[in-house]
């Protein structure tokens, strides 16, 4: 079966097939909007539950259910984030203080209404990359070793200082203290137990969900109690209709929603950096071409709309190299890799031409699930909304349990309970001295990522560092990391040079 | 209204509670099946299949908890002091002979209670579609001729594969260190790694390359198996090639070492005929895993065996530091630059800026009294939660801080009592991720 029969309403089997298509997605669209507004479930989680019905399901109607509930998860993430600040999934990290900005001004639902729509463009454009260009893109995949990622993290991590709001060095600072919280546990290059004081829970290292939950919503929960009574009222959101906003933005902005969703395309590709990845990179490019940079982390919602949009795109491309070589883009690629072995589908260049009508539906599963995502997100938004109206005194006990439960659903562990308590406090005094806590989280995601590609890189070359400059792509990456670090401070002096001798 | 709901809720508490009282033989209650490897891996994914048949066996839930980490550590650690009452069945794998021998932990595999073992996949040794090698002798000639030239990978320092080329090498009568480890997270970015040309030899299970394999970016120079793998008929063993050394790694299900023997024998009785059940081969087979099964019995004897093998190996290899770990900055080394790095721009703000709070006006002592609130809400979970569970817990957190954000007594109990079931049953029920039981449960 190929794509023409598949959309051949005539011929009944077809018709069958794409009819059960929409009820999967149907069904998982709903699960998956519920799982990712729940804070501290993931779309991995979100998919991992599912895995006992993948054994019953036929190979299409498995896949497709995946594929809804990874984009309806990652965008359900941002109802909780713009909500209560506490973001549904690591990916609605980046953007969570712009959401939520916009919320006590009232305004949840203009953003959230950029968030849906500017996510479904992000899904289905990556799900057009994947369905023209797998093959060829997956040889990117392959040009990135540890010496690239290890370009690739520090390019992240620049993104922290670009985003960073107010003091650069506070931006700074907040990035080393995450990174250095990320070195806690076992060090798996050299098998030695680091700042873990003996403690087997945190030989583990510091778990991320909880850290984030901890910095993001506890500490929020703190800020807000502390606020003399007249600066709770947030306000009532307004009337203006949430799609309406949306379509406004991505009329204006289409060319940034076309860059957006490719940068998170190409990020989706390469192994080893996902979702979240992209969409911090993705609001950093945002913000260093914007006109009002001024206005990002304050509630913005160009820059939401483009990390959102990176978000859903990566996505697909995680599907790219998990199809082409077995290799998986992401968490949720390594379990759908192993459903497509347990229906004796062997992921490789052969799925390409043995199985296309399975590709097929892949790719149809990614157009139909992020349109679908329109009608139902706008209902979860409507419903969501609400939720700011509930007086304070039931709310923010019921923040309070679910910031619990959340840290302490994903590895059941009470440890990571005590976890979250530590870094809410953490959040609460870094916010009160002006230090933003957008960058612990990051410091947190890629500081793994920095020190093991460092070091596997040195393993490698035998303890050279030529090699992160000499080969191509690593080279490239390398001077673009280093020019966007020194060009900043360059005219930072020279600035501040002149205005000293102007005064 | 409010209060006839109130009581509604009360008597249906009561009630549900009341259900259980007796216990009529294993199981009667909900299983947790606790997995040491994260979410989406081949030791979950194989947790979750086994939950899936074991609860359409029993008829009661079961559900997957991941506590991961710590390259296995932490959540085999979890494991060995999970409750015994055979509740709690431990999936583990090979690292439990592995982990104790590199001062990891104090947990090893006397800690626990085997069950029966599932599965096992040999390790392989994998090198580049292309590479100049076409059969084991050619790449032990290689090696033989430039000792330290080739780089392998396949997972971290210490993991199974690592000790299944360094038994390799030895077995080929060559140090440890005629081949450089380079550690990965697993067998995927190691293949990523192969196919870029940074690394020359992969070693990790055959179904793992599978991809590559067939499409013909990788092949397989040998496997480390007593015979060929049925699925991968054209390769051949190290045996076969003059190299007598097998490996493989295992996962299997057990309970902790103090489960009292009569629950053991009732707990080894289900899961054995779930694991070894017809259903739970087949998806173990058309996944690629090995499929091997062993009873109670052979897996004590497996255990014991392997951990033999991995203190040899670890005792000969990986004490005391090699050659590349001076070429390589110390486990210390990132964490010290953080933390001047810290201390430097600590210095510098301090300089810069005195101290400025950012939020104005001052705290009520109401929103004082909150803070100190929330905070003691969040303790008072992390302290009564494993005991009272999370119904009661949860509940008494709502009204303790509703009731101080200045809620009615009435309006904190409903809160309480409707809210605290509803999370309870949205997590427990409908998605199906374990909470605090304690002493409510349903």
């Amino acid at each position: 079966m190929n794509l023409e029969n598949l959309l051949d309403f005539s011929n009944p089997e077809s018709f069958a097939t794409l009819l059960r298509i929409v009820v999967v997605v149907l069904v998982a669209a709903a699960y998956g909007l519920f799982v990712g507004a729940i804070p501290g479930l993931t779309a991995t989680m979100a998919v991992a539950l599912v895995i006992p019905f993948t054994f019953f399901l036929d190979p299409i109607s498995a896949l497709a259910a995946i594929v809804t509930l990874e984009a309806t998860a990652i965008f359900a993430g941002d109802i909780p984030s713009t909500l209560v600040r506490i973001p549904g999934t690591p990916s609605s990290a980046a953007y969570t203080d712009d959401a939520y900005a916009l919320t006590e001004r009232g305004e949840a639902g203009r953003s959230l209404g950029v968030s849906l729509l500017f996510s479904v463009f992000g899904g289905i454009f990556g799900g057009l990359v994947l369905m023209m260009a797998a093959p060829a893109l997956a040889k990117i995949a392959v040009l990135f070793t540890t010496y690239e990622y290890f370009w690739l993290a520090i390019l992240g991590l620049s993104s922290a200082a670009i985003v960073a709001r107010g003091s650069l060095m506070k931006g700074l600072f907040s990035l080393l203290l995450g990174l250095l919280i990320s070195t806690v546990g076992l060090d798996e290059v050299h098998g030695l137990a680091r700042i873990t004081f003996g403690v087997s829970d945190l030989a583990g290292g510091i778990n991320f969900i909880p850290a984030m939950i901890g910095l993001f919503g506890l500490s929020e929960v703190l800020r807000n109690v502390l606020r003399p009574e007249a600066v709770h009222g947030r306000r009532q959101s307004t009337s203006e209709s949430i799609l309406g906003a949306g379509f406004r933005l991505m009329k204006k902005r289409f060319a940034h929603m076309l860059r957006s969703s490719g940068v998170g395309t190409l990020i989706g590709i390469l192994p080893g950096a996902g979702a979240d990845i992209a969409a911090w990179v993705s609001f950093a490019v945002s913000k260093k071409i914007s006109k009002r940079p001024e206005k990002y982390g304050k509630g913005s919602l160009e820059g939401i709309g483009d990390a959102t949009a990176a978000n859903n795109s990566a996505l697909a491309g995680a599907w790219v190299p998990a199809l082409v070589f077995g290799i998986p883009g992401d968490s949720v690629t390594a379990i759908v890799i192993g459903v497509l072995i347990m229906k004796g589908l062997q992921p490789g260049p052969a799925i390409f031409e043995k199985t296309p009508e399975i590709l097929y539906a892949v790719y149809a599963t990614f157009i139909l699930a992020n349109l679908f995502l329109i009608p139902l997100g706008y209902l979860a938004i409507r419903l969501g909304r609400h939720i700011v109206r509930v007086p304070r005194r039931f709310l923010l006990p019921t923040i309070v349990v679910f910031c619990v439960v959340g840290s302490y659903a994903i590895n059941n562990s009470i440890f990571d309970v005590g976890l979250m308590l530590g870094m809410g406090l953490l959040g609460f005094g870094l916010e009160r001295y002006g230090f933003p806590v957008g960058p612990v989280v990051l410091g947190i995601v890629l500081g793994p990522m920095v020190e093991k590609n460092l070091m596997f890189s040195l393993i490698k070359s035998g303890g050279h560092y030529g090699e992160f400059f000499t080969r191509p792509v690593a080279g490239v990456l390398g001077v673009v990391t280093i020019l966007l670090w020194v060009t900043p401070l360059v005219i930072r002096l020279r600035r501040r040079g002149s205005s000293r001798a102007s005064s | 209204m409010l209060r006839e709901t109130f009581y509604f809720l009360v008597a249906a508490l009561v009630l549900l509670n009341g259900c259980e009282n007796e216990e009529p033989g294993y199981p009667s209650r909900p299983i947790s099946v606790l997995c040491p490897w994260a979410v989406g891996g081949g030791t979950d994914t194989c947790s979750r299949i086994f939950a899936a048949e074991l609860e359409r066996e029993t008829g009661v839930p079961v559900n997957v908890i991941n506590r991961i980490g710590g390259g296995g550590v932490t959540g085999h650690s979890a494991g060995a002091r999970a409750n015994p009452d055979g509740y709690t069945v431990l999936t583990i794998t090979t690292e439990i002979t592995m982990m104790h021998w590199r001062g990891l932990t104090d947990v090893s595999y006397r800690d626990y209670t085997p069950l029966c073992l599932f599965n096992r996949d040999a390790a392989a040794l994998i090198v580049r579609g292309d590479a100049p090698w076409k059969n084991l002798k050619e790449l032990r000639d290689h090696i033989e001729s430039h000792p330290g030239e080739l780089r392998a990978s396949g997972t971290a320092l210490g993991g199974i594969w690592h000790l299944g080329c360094i038994g390799a090498l030895l077995a080929m009568d060559f140090s440890s260190d005629f081949v450089v480890w380079v550690p990965s997270h697993g067998a995927a970015p190691a293949m990523q790694e192969l196919l870029s040309g940074g690394i020359h030899i992969v070693c990790c299970s055959l179904p793992e390359a599978r991809s590559l394999l067939e499409s013909g970016d990788a092949k397989a120079l040998g496997v480390m198996a007593e015979e060929r793998v049925a699925q991968f008929p054209d390769v051949p063993t190290l045996r076969e090639q003059g190299v007598d050394w097998t490996l493989g790694g295992w996962r299997g299900f057990a309970l902790p070492r103090s489960a009292p023997p009569e629950v053991a024998a009732k707990v080894r009785e289900v899961v054995s005929r779930v694991a070894g059940g017809e259903s739970f081969q087949e998806f173990l087979r058309t996944s690629g895993f090995g499929v091997s099964f062993e009873d109670a019995d052979a897996f004590a004897n497996t255990l014991e065996r392997d951990d033999r093998t991995s203190g040899r190996l670890i005792e000969k290899s990986l004490k005391g530091p090699s050659d590349e770990d001076q070429k390589v900055p110390g486990p210390w080394f990132f964490p010290l630059v953080l933390a001047s790095g810290l201390v430097l721009l600590g210095f510098g703000l301090a300089s810069t800026t005195r101290g400025e709070e950012l939020e104005r006006g001052a705290p009520t002592r109401q929103g004082k009294g909150v803070f100190v609130a929330v905070l003691t809400a969040v303790i008072l979970y992390v302290v009564l939660a494993q005991g009272l569970g999370f119904l009661v817990t949860a509940a008494l957190i709502l009204f303790l801080l509703s009731k101080t954000l200045g809620a009615s007594v009435r309006a904190s109990v409903i809160l309480a009592v409707t809210v605290s079931p509803a999370i309870y049953l949205l997590f427990s029920k409908v998605l199906r991720v374990p909470l605090p039981e304690g002493i409510i449960s349903w």
